[in-house]
């Protein structure tokens, strides 16, 4: 659905985009991830059909940016962060105008099913100024939709939201992604991800430094580190022992709690498990540490800010 | 059709922010006002200034008749009805921009050339209506207050109808400095710059037929027949809106919506 290669932007001096790569496939969630001023929103504008692209190319639902006349006949859905609408409408009259074209059936109809799908039925009749900031994202998730576009692109649409407002949010995107559509969500909350995404990109510095599946990326992460929970404090001639047991690099211990670090994860379970069967503890926990897609995050921009700095 | 919904939207937005009121009310406001004026606060005026007159004696010198109240009118409107629809419709497309409310209308579909068609139609129709409903209140009013010197109604509806039109010109005006300079006060400012001073110009050199301001010449003279500069200054103002509209549409399809 999208393909971006080598695309560069330019502000006067300042490139906000420096060749980014990235694939989206029919029917994916693709999170796109990266700090504020990473050139998150410079991306999504440009696979809008809302701005152009300084080099490199990008098609966007089998049409070439380039080569569009208007964002319109891309046919995609785009929500910006903000969606902006005329406070003196209503919301039915904000979807029956922005839907003009809609020849699939009754426009009011449609109207009805949408306001609806965003819980929006009873406010139909209120006008737009006295919204929430979630009731207008709801809106322009609304609005976005009404076209039934296969494609959708939304900029950080739960950002500036309350935990129940971005609780409404994420489950429309994934009743979404239970249809079938494709999402390109631009975000900077790596909770969001994690719930709703398959595959993730992370920009950086206008750099694209990391483009996987989410799956892979968690688990190409994991740290050889199992941290174990006893009933009791370990003394420190089994703590000896477990030091000198094969594939075992380092032992940190905090009362009745001990981190291993290992070489290989799957042979070191292995043996730890079996040398715990054989002396008086018992095993309250034993977890192979998992990194949040936040500590990877931090991880592979820290290295490209790093990097930066020499 | 698309330009159908733009149309509605126009008109609801017309409404409910009080532009078409604001346009009536100002128009009527010296349709009404100005004969008053010169019938009665005037002479009431003067009459205080020197009070050895008799309130005949000043009418016979302020000489003011139905046609030169009309004129005067006509002047008011350009005078001070034009800042007032200016900064009336200044917003229509520099607060649409400056707002970011065109993104999700344009990324759902519609056209930058129906957008600003749509605007033309709606506040050119209200701006024709207006000035010729006015102009026609004037007429009755200052009838009543002074005698009915003007016969036929034909050239004091041209002189609305032309008005209006030169009104189009600087609705035609703010759409494409809108489009550039995304300041509602500083689109206003600019098309006032604009209109007065192809005004001034136009008397300067003698050009007016090739300019709107021949429009306002020509329905001053309230003359049964029209002159010959007044279509050259019709063909030249819709040339000159055609342009305007057109530039503005190419304005708008090149610019960076989400950059605000």
């Amino acid at each position: 659905m999208i393909q971006v290669k080598g695309l560069h932007k330019k502000f006067g001096q300042f490139e906000a985009l420096k060749g980014i790569n990235l694939n989206v496939t029919k029917g994916e969630v693709y999170g796109f991830l990266g700090h504020n001023g990473a050139g998150k929103s410079t991306t999504i504008n440009i696979l809008s059909g809302l701005s152009k692209p300084s080099a490199g190319t990008c098609k966007v639902n089998g049409w070439d940016i380039q080569k569009i006349a208007h964002p319109g006949d891309l046919h995609i859905g785009y929500l910006p962060e903000e969606p902006k609408f005329y406070p003196w409408m209503t919301a039915s009259e904000i979807l029956e105008y922005l839907g003009a074209q809609w020849k699939e059936g009754s426009i009011n109809t449609r109207v009805e099913e949408m306001l609806d799908w965003v819980g929006l039925k009873q406010s139909a009749n209120r006008r737009v100024g006295g919204y929430s900031r979630g009731m207008k994202q709801r809106l322009g998730m609304a609005a976005v939709l009404f076209y039934n576009p296969e494609l959708l692109l939304l900029d950080e649409p739960s950002s500036a939201l309350d935990p129940e407002g971005r609780c409404v949010v994420l489950n429309l995107i994934s009743d979404l992604k239970s249809r079938g559509k494709t999402v390109f969500l631009s975000t900077h909350i790596l909770n969001d991800v994690e719930r709703v995404c398959d595959r993730v990109g992370i920009l950086s510095q206008g750099n694209m430094i990391v483009e996987k599946p989410l799956n892979t990326l968690l688990s190409e992460n994991v740290k050889s580190i199992y941290d174990i929970i006893f009933d009791k404090k370990i003394d420190s001639e089994t703590i000896n022992i477990i030091k000198q047991l094969p594939g075992i690099k380092n032992i940190e211990i905090q009362e009745e709690k001990l981190s291993v670090k290992v070489d290989l994860p799957d042979e070191a379970s292995k043996t730890l498990l079996s040398f715990f069967l054989n002396v008086d503890v018992t095993v309250q926990s034993f977890t192979l540490r998992r990194p949040s897609l936040e500590d990877i995050f931090l991880e592979e921009v820290g290295k490209i800010e790093h990097k930066g700095d020499h | 059709m698309n330009i159908k919904g733009i149309i509605k939207k126009e008109i609801l937005e017309g409404i409910r922010n009080y532009r078409f009121l604001i346009i009536f009310g100002g128009l009527l406001f010296f349709a009404i006002l100005d004969p008053i004026m010169n019938k009665i606060v005037m002479p009431q005026l003067l009459k205080s200034q020197f009070p050895n007159m008799t309130l005949e004696a000043i009418n016979d010198m302020l000489a003011s008749n139905q046609i030169s109240v009309i004129r005067g009118y006509l002047e008011d409107i350009f005078e001070i009805g034009t800042i007032i629809i200016t900064f009336t419709l200044s917003g229509i497309v520099a607060q649409e921009i400056s707002e970011k409310t065109l993104i999700l209308p344009i990324t759902t579909g519609k056209r930058y050339g129906h957008l600003i068609i749509g605007k033309v139609l709606v506040y050119g129709s209200i701006l024709i209506f207006a000035t010729t409903t006015s102009a026609i209140v004037n007429y009755i009013y200052s009838g009543v207050l002074y005698d009915f010197e003007l016969f036929s109604l034909v050239p004091l509806l041209r002189a609305g109808l032309l008005q209006g039109l030169y009104m189009i010109f600087v609705l035609s005006i703010i759409i494409l400095i809108g489009s550039f300079v995304r300041k509602t006060i500083s689109t206003g400012l600019l098309t006032l710059i604009i209109a007065y001073g192809t005004t001034f110009l136009g008397s300067l050199f003698e050009i007016n037929n090739y300019l709107p301001a021949g429009l306002l010449s020509e329905g001053k003279l309230l003359a049964v027949i029209p002159s010959l500069g007044m279509f050259k200054s019709i063909l030249c103002t819709i040339s000159i809106i055609i342009i305007s509209m057109i530039v503005a549409v190419i304005r708008l399809s090149n610019m960076e919506l989400t950059r605000g």
